[in-house]
């Protein structure tokens, strides 16, 4: 075969003619097969070396003229974009709620609150029943006092035979 | 081995590609698919139109990813949709002022250039470089095969 006809081949640049010719000697070459294979890796590599990756909404495009996607069709990236204008507020603003919703999400200034409120019903209750128990001793204690001049009075008492 | 000639068509079969398979084969070559349009036709517009057009009709092919020469094969459609695209926008006179005075050291790459990136048929190139056939096909041998040490 003459020299350069397998890549001149590959890259596409012979006539329908030569391309029947490669085709055929191709068809009974193992040896020339693999070359060409070789070929085919090496042009790609240098093609991929020279990639430019093309805008991202070019693939939407693709899919989207596929029919198998639901994003919008394309238009050039230099192309004035108008974005659509956004509806007027016609009445009150709502904030829809799912009731099957399990979760709730609030404003994270609630945390330091939720925790101040945490601690200071700890603190409450631990002062609850130390003052539950303090005062609790103290009426036994008061208990135990008012008792006790009634026992000290006892041996003081003259005796009735006396 | 498939034909380049088979490879190249763009018949649309019944079977469909999945879309996981046509954006995977979107993301592996649609950046050298660009590249080479790019470097034919310079209208970013007009280049993203063909690569558009490129990949909706290879992908209506169903391509198979692991064919080894699929990338060969998109690397032509490329490079023959542009060449026709810029045909029809430039004039015979334009595509013939390109520079036709290699040196002897970068004649492979001014032969490259002229049959890949112009169009230009080997025949032509050895006609007004006032050189042989055989030698327009070694210099794009060479060329090409300077790919591998680049």
């Amino acid at each position: 075969m003459t020299e350069g006809f397998l890549e001149a081949y590959l890259m596409g640049l012979t006539t329908q003619q030569e391309r029947a010719e490669v085709e055929q000697l191709l068809g009974q070459d193992t040896e020339l097969q693999q070359q060409l294979e070789e070929l085919e890796t090496d042009m790609e590599q240098f093609f991929m070396r020279h990639a430019v990756p093309p805008p991202p909404g070019l693939k939407n495009a693709v899919l989207h003229q596929l029919g198998g996607s639901e994003i919008q069709p394309w238009a050039p990236e230099t192309q004035e974009r108008r974005r659509p204008p956004e509806p007027e507020p016609t009445g009150p603003h709502y904030v829809h709620v799912d009731v099957d919703e399990t979760h709730i999400r609030v404003h994270k200034y609630w945390r330091p609150a939720f925790i101040a409120v945490f601690v200071l019903s700890k603190i409450f209750l631990i002062l609850g029943l130390y003052y539950y128990f303090k005062a609790s001793s103290l009426e036994k204690e008061m208990l135990r006092m008012q008792a006790a001049p009634v026992q000290q009075m006892a041996p003081a008492q003259p005796a009735p035979g006396q | 081995m498939e034909s380049l000639e088979h490879r190249d068509k763009l018949e649309v079969l019944p079977v469909k590609a999945s879309p996981v398979d046509q954006i995977a084969l979107y993301d592996r070559y649609s950046a050298m698919a660009y590249g080479i349009i790019l470097q034919i036709v310079p209208q970013p517009e007009l280049a993203q139109k063909i690569l558009v057009d490129l990949f909706t009709d290879l992908l209506r092919t169903s391509p198979d990813l692991n064919d080894s020469g699929l990338g060969c094969t998109i690397i032509r459609m490329a490079r023959l949709r542009s060449l026709e695209i810029r045909r029809s926008a430039d004039s015979v006179a334009e595509r013939s002022g390109t520079s036709f005075s290699p040196t002897q050291g970068n004649l492979p790459k001014v032969v490259f250039n002229l049959s890949f990136w112009h169009g230009c048929h080997p025949n032509e190139i050895a006609e007004r470089l006032q050189i042989s056939g055989s030698d327009v096909m070694k210099a794009i041998r060479e060329y090409i095969k300077s790919f591998q040490a680049s």
